[in-house]
């Protein structure tokens, strides 16, 4: 509520409201008759009678009739912001002013508190070493801030509104960035703005190197993080993305690496000697040594076997962390290694009493990855399993299916890691302390350069541990869905998909099929499947039943259920045919062939033969010039069947004159004349389907295979009806 | 008993080549060995070994400059090569395999199977 005074012209408080009284902080006697210039600070007070003077003399007026913001001064001295309004009137021939206030002490905190945000984010806008650009959904740049300018040497105004931060990249970076996402992600992502987005999109955090391009074409990397900037209600509105240059942090990382890489080198010449040395006493003149000298020379080897496993490791390390380790991704079948892995670490288990024990739960697990490194981590992992393991033990390796991917683990049955040391155990030099790391050896790198690997193939490790009864070290990958999408996008070859997971197996397959003309494109699961066939018109798939992320016969029921592939060919190959074909008798449409794993290549090519000359598209000729209709009957029939559409008597006969087509659809009343006349030049030709607006009579509908009235036939009916006569056609030879 | 195999041996570094001396001198090897590839160069002329043993890091002439250089004698054209080095990376031994090597020997080596190992490179490329 407003607080009122009124004054006369001295200044002598006259009035006030229980407002403006408490306002103040003053009891109403304290203050009726005394001057105004009590509840004012200094300077006001002071200047108040003056001012008040000046305008009853002058009529010069400062806060009369105006209203602005002043301090008031309460009775215990403090001050505190209003906002006064000040009118004058005349009460029984005296001049009088009525002041109204408001006590704004809050509306002013939260001005000031606005205003603190508002220059905090100008702040951060403004800042000159990070690049903060955000853009609309579509990608379109909507800021462009300082910092962004003076590293990119583009004007904001260049930019906003303009274009995409595609301009500020890297194509081929873009490019490279789209296939690794698309493969991390199970999905198609187009090289362009979603490269940058589409984790965002999915609220997965996204903070990687990339490469700026400035104005003037030289380049620099920086690290970005991109965001999603969403409304109310939790809607995306946009993207930002913020960038800091790493160049210099690059320059530091490449000396240290150098660093260590010379001091390494270094080392291994004088090791070289030594090892070289010690290897040749011991291994050609050990037994004309005194026994204590013997005792000390193998200490010694021992000693310089383990210096050389702790420089490799820390070159390993090294390069890693500089992004200078290689790795030769290949589609590998982590199952299969994990096998390879147990072989390879079988006699140190042994010499530690330890048994290994595979359980695949998998058949097969394709990942993209390096099976050296790979290796490299499985043993990491089992020879820790294994120097942590009682006497007797078992160490338990498992790969399953994990979410979008696989994991393989290794469980011991130990005594646990100590919790202290939980929170640095992918820390480099750790181990658990320093007389287990006698007892156990190692060079405390292991598991950092284990998870650095993991890391680079696009992985996750982690591990669960309980003390007294054991520890579980995991690591998850994603699984490769497509294995190879043909690159030919010639339209004129048919495309056929192979569903198998066993990389090995799916190239082989890919080697029988491609003499016969076809495109091939391979996808490793069902989930790799299901995104090949939303992108491509397939004449055919061959399905494996034991796919990692789905039973086979599900997913065929699942393509049966799908409009869009209903129809489509399939070739079960599978170890498991024999059942598949029980469980799916009477699909004998749809499903060509089951075949038995090991592949005969005759009975493939036997089956593919059928099936592509099967699901040779049919060619409809429709004679119709209702547009509409032409276009529900296009949409209709998509993919299924090439369409040529007519519009006229002439035009169905020019096209007649020299093709063949499996069906015509025609209408009747049509502007050159009534189909009718054509039925004669059909006879014999292929089926008729009669489409039109009236019912023919019957002498006509004798004529052809069937006859639809347009209004009385729903969609469902039109297009079954023609795929009936089709099949009808297709199984008479 | 097998045939002895001459080495044309170069590595700069005094004790590795008096280690790889012991390694394979008993294992049916006859070693010249040479502290640089300016050595091994002034003695190459007077010389048909069976195979050339290089290190890769030298000073002043390094390994595959060596080779490249002995490689414009006649005589040794067609000489089996196998470099030994601590740069052992798959880009690297690709490098060394284009410069017409048969193979690489890490280091460090081991010496007790170091014979065994240049025997393996030798057969595995078909016994040139």
């Amino acid at each position: 509520m407003d607080g009122i005074i009124v004054i006369d012209a001295q200044g002598r408080i006259q009035t006030l409201n229980p407002a403006a009284v408490t306002l103040f902080g003053y009891a109403p006697d304290e203050v009726q008759g005394k001057n105004i210039k009590m509840l004012m600070p200094e300077p006001y007070a002071r200047e108040h009678d003056g001012y008040l003077h000046n305008y009853l003399t002058t009529g010069v007026k400062k806060v009369i009739g105006i209203g602005r913001e002043v301090t008031g001064k309460r009775k215990d001295g403090s001050t505190f912001p209003m906002e006064l309004a000040v009118s004058e009137m005349e009460v029984n021939g005296e001049r009088m002013f009525t002041g109204i206030v408001r006590d704004i002490t809050e509306r002013k905190r939260a001005e000031d508190e606005l205003q603190a945000v508002t220059a905090l984010r100008q702040a951060m806008l403004d800042s000159a070493n990070f690049s903060i650009i955000s853009t609309d959904t579509a990608g379109m740049i909507q800021s462009f801030n300082r910092g962004a300018e003076r590293m990119l040497g583009y004007p904001a105004e260049e930019m906003v509104g303009q274009c995409t931060p595609a301009i500020i990249h890297d194509l081929d970076e873009i490019i490279k960035r789209a296939k690794e996402l698309s493969n991390e992600l199970g999905e198609v992502v187009e090289p362009g703005f979603e490269a940058f987005v589409a984790k965002a999109r999915k609220g997965m955090p996204d903070e990687r190197e990339w490469t700026y391009v400035r104005k003037d074409g030289t380049r620099f990397p920086v690290l970005l993080s991109i965001t999603t900037v969403r409304g109310a209600e939790g809607n995306i509105r946009g993207f930002l993305g913020i960038g800091s240059d790493i160049t210099e942090r690059r320059k530091v990382e490449r000396m240290k690496s150098e660093f260590i890489s010379t001091v390494s080198h270094e080392l291994r010449t004088p090791l070289t000697s030594i090892r070289g040395a010690l290897s040749l006493v011991m291994g050609k003149a050990a037994q004309q040594l005194p026994e204590k000298a013997r005792r000390m020379l193998e200490l010694a080897e021992r000693n310089s076997e383990r210096l050389t496993l702790l420089i490799n490791d820390i070159l390993d390390l090294e390069k890693i962390e500089a992004g200078r380790l290689e790795f030769n991704f290949k589609i590998v079948d982590l199952a299969t290694l994990a096998g390879r892995a147990l072989e390879d670490n079988e006699g140190y288990a042994t010499e530690h009493q330890v048994q290994l024990v595979l359980d695949r739960q998998v058949t097969h697990a394709p990942v993209r990855a390096d099976e050296h490194r790979l290796l490299q981590v499985f043993s990491n992992l089992i020879s820790n399993a294994v120097k942590y393991s009682p006497r007797g033990g078992r160490v338990e390796i498992s790969v399953v299916v994990h979410g979008d991917g696989f994991r393989a683990a290794v469980r011991d049955h130990g005594a646990g890691i100590p919790e202290e040391f939980r929170s640095r155990i992918f820390q480099r030099f750790a181990q658990a302390d320093s007389s287990n790391t006698r007892a156990k050896g190692g060079t405390g790198l292991g598991l950092s350069i284990t998870k650095a690997i993991v890391e680079h193939h696009e992985g996750r490790i982690g591990y669960e541990s309980e003390t007294g009864v054991g520890t579980i070290f995991h690591f998850e990958l994603p699984a490769w869905h497509v294995l190879q999408e043909a690159t030919d996008q010639a339209t004129t070859s048919a495309r056929v998909l192979i569903c198998e997971d066993n990389p090995d197996v799916a190239q082989i397959l890919v080697n029988m099929v491609t003499p016969e003309g076809v495109i091939c494109d391979t996808a490793a699961t069902a989930a790799g499947a299901r995104s090949l066939l939303a992108k491509h018109a397939y004449r055919l798939m061959l399905l494996d039943l034991t796919l990692p992320d789905a039973d086979g016969l599900t997913f065929l029921h699942e393509l049966r259920g799908d409009s869009a592939t209903a129809q489509l060919p399939v070739i079960v190959i599978s170890g498991r045919a024999h059942e598949g074909r029980v469980a799916f008798s009477g699909d004998a449409v749809t499903v060509v062939d089951w075949i038995q794993k090991p592949v005969e290549r005759e009975r493939l090519e036997r089956a593919l033969k059928e099936a592509l000359r099967r699901t040779k598209r049919p060619h409809i000729l429709h004679v119709e010039d209702d547009p509409d209709i032409v276009q529900i009957v296009r949409v209709l029939l998509e993919g299924m069947i090439d369409l040529t559409c007519v519009d006229s008597l002439r035009g169905a006969r020019q096209q007649l004159a020299d093709k063949i087509f499996d069906l015509v659809i025609l209408d009747l009343g049509l502007a050159d004349g009534s189909g009718v006349e054509l039925l004669d030049e059909l006879k014999g030709h292929c089926p008729i389907v009669i489409f039109s607006a009236q019912a023919p009579d019957r002498a006509i509908t004798e004529q052809v295979t069937v006859a639809l009235t347009k209004s009385k036939t729903s969609n469902k009916q039109l297009l079954g009806t023609i795929k009936e006569i089709l099949q009808l056609k297709a199984a008479v030879p | 008993m097998k045939k002895v195999l001459q080495i044309l041996y170069v590595e700069d570094e005094p004790d590795i080549r008096a280690v790889t001396e012991l390694a394979l001198e008993d294992e049916g090897f006859e070693l010249i060995s040479c502290a640089s590839g300016r050595e091994a160069l002034d003695k190459a002329p007077g010389l048909k070994p069976d195979l050339i043993l290089l290190d890769v890091m030298m000073p002043d002439i390094d390994g595959p400059t060596t080779l490249s250089k002995l490689r414009e004698l006649p005589h040794l054209t067609d000489t089996p090569v196998i470099f030994m080095t601590a740069k052992v990376q798959a880009s690297e031994v690709e490098q060394y395999k284009a410069m017409t090597a048969l193979g690489v020997i890490g280091k460090p080596f081991d010496a007790m199977t170091l014979a065994g190992d240049i025997r393996a490179i030798l057969e595995r490329s078909g016994g040139r």
